[in-house]
């Protein structure tokens, strides 16, 4: 059987990777604009076609909790949530990422209450993006069903031994139908591998407990390990995208970054998500205008890239950052992250950025075209 | 680690890690071995392991091990047939 192509919504595109890796238990909540994510499964699971144990729970907190129960048991574990489900998961993020649980969750991007809204902005993850989970960003529902199948390898294999989190835009991709071309199941299961030997495994008959009390010499001890997994897991990432380009024919920039248009522009616009993609059109038009503008899209925000950013901003006479979230008290989280790693190697190049498309706000080409001329002018 | 995984404070069971808690103890369980039947529920029920099980076939009843055993009286509150009882420590502070 070979692969097909067919229509998905993200959301879709999501179950459908998942139910390629066909992970052992899948403990969830439904939440807008998740729940089609779970509803698929759910369908497969009852209908005898997925060979999982699917939990159903009353809260998002014990559903990433059966999550962690299942990991540290040693088999795949899948889940998903969006928005006020995820900051209601809030313990077991961290237990999730501190415990070194190899969990994969899309979190299908959702803004906070209040006002409430279900619309798409990143306030959601990016509130955990300290939590030990490696969080990729996507921009089509091709790079969502790519990205859930990478995650599963990036984040089981025993180097890494870290949580995943998929995130994808909020009805822009969950309820948006789009070309995704699907591999063969079997392929699919093949690049991702059997969790034959799992991070951490339930062992009976050398029973061990997970949790208790220790002193500041193993905490510390267990915390630089988990600074380092996530050190290593940047060429992990860059490996697994070359190895899916070999496999499937697809691949994302380097995997931590993607970079669209000239190298020696007079603007390079640095974006995360779907606004990457409509920075890509953004940068196509101004061209034909004569105007040089280089795109960014930053796929992986924690493991975060600086040498991808230095290396780039090196090239470029001026950066501009659109940030989809708000660190309260200073400015958007990428373009602090930004402003860190140019300091960190000494660059004085110079950095603007906004916030837009908060709480669904639509942020179009056209406006990316706008925002660039205006940033190229001052 | 790389290859054998993470670094993670994990913890195995060993006998009296946190000394010997039995010096905590108020009330002391005591077991009537003609009461007892041997049934086992509190050894069951015991948080600390310090009970020895009953054993049927040789006519035991349950030994405490003193060394650990808190005191906490769940013992004697779950035993059916009130074969044991919680008897207040002499001395103290």
């Amino acid at each position: 059987m070979v692969g097909k192509t067919v229509t998905l919504t993200g959301n879709l595109a999501a179950g459908k990777a998942a139910e390629m890796a066909k992970p052992k238990v899948i403990a969830v909540y439904p939440i807008t604009p998740q729940t089609d994510i779970i509803e698929y499964l759910s369908g497969l699971v009852s209908s005898g076609k997925l060979e999982a144990r699917f939990i159903t729970v009353e809260s998002e907190h014990s559903a990433l909790a059966a999550c962690a129960g299942a990991a540290w048991a040693g088999v795949r574990t899948f889940t998903a949530t969006s928005s006020q489900g995820l900051l209601y998961m809030g313990e077991w993020v961290f237990w999730s990422g501190y415990g070194r649980l190899p969990i994969v969750m899309p979190v299908v991007n959702r803004c906070l209450a209040p006002g409430w809204s279900i619309f798409v902005d990143l306030q959601d993850s990016m509130a955990f993006r300290d939590a030990g989970w490696i969080q990729i960003y996507t921009k089509n529902n091709q790079e969502v069903f790519d990205t859930v199948l990478q995650a599963f390898k990036i984040g089981e294999s025993k180097d890494i031994s870290l949580p995943v989190m998929p995130c994808l835009d909020g009805f822009v991709l969950s309820h948006t139908t789009a070309k995704v071309e699907l591999p063969d199941p079997e392929e699919a299961y093949s690049f991702v591998g059997d969790y034959s030997d799992p991070v951490v495994e339930v062992d009976v008959d050398n029973p061990w407990a997970y949790g208790g009390l220790v002193g500041p010499e193993q905490f510390n001890i267990a915390r630089r390990d988990l600074m380092k997994a996530m050190e290593r897991a940047k060429a992990k990432i860059i490996k697994v995208n070359k190895e899916f380009e070999e496999t499937f024919g697809r691949s994302y920039g380097n995997g931590l970054v993607e970079q669209y248009g000239d190298d020696d522009a007079d603007l390079t616009l640095i974006t995360m998500g779907t606004m990457g993609d409509e920075a890509d059109e953004a940068i196509d038009q101004l061209k034909q205008e004569g105007y040089k503008v280089n795109g960014v899209r930053v796929r992986t925000f924690r493991p975060f890239p600086v040498e991808d950013i230095v290396r780039i901003a090196k090239k470029n006479h001026k950066l501009f950052i659109l940030d989809r979230a708000v660190s309260f008290g200073h400015e958007g989280p990428l373009r602090i992250e930004i402003e860190a790693a140019l300091k960190r190697y000494n660059l004085d190049i110079p950095t603007s950025g906004d916030i837009v498309g908060l709480g669904g706000e639509s942020v179009p080409y056209k406006r990316i075209m706008k925002i660039a001329k205006e940033a190229l002018r001052s | 680690m790389t290859d054998e995984g993470p670094e993670m404070p994990i913890l195995y069971p060993m006998e009296g890690s946190a000394g010997r808690t039995g010096d905590w103890r108020i009330f002391r369980p005591v077991v009537d071995p003609e009461k007892c039947k041997k049934c086992n529920i509190c050894w069951q029920y015991c948080p600390d392991l310090a009970i020895t099980a009953a054993n049927k076939e040789e006519d035991r009843a349950i030994i405490f091990d003193y060394e650990y055993c808190k005191g906490c009286g769940i013992c004697a509150k779950e035993c059916p047939f009130g074969a044991i009882t919680m008897v207040r420590e002499e001395g103290g502070d």
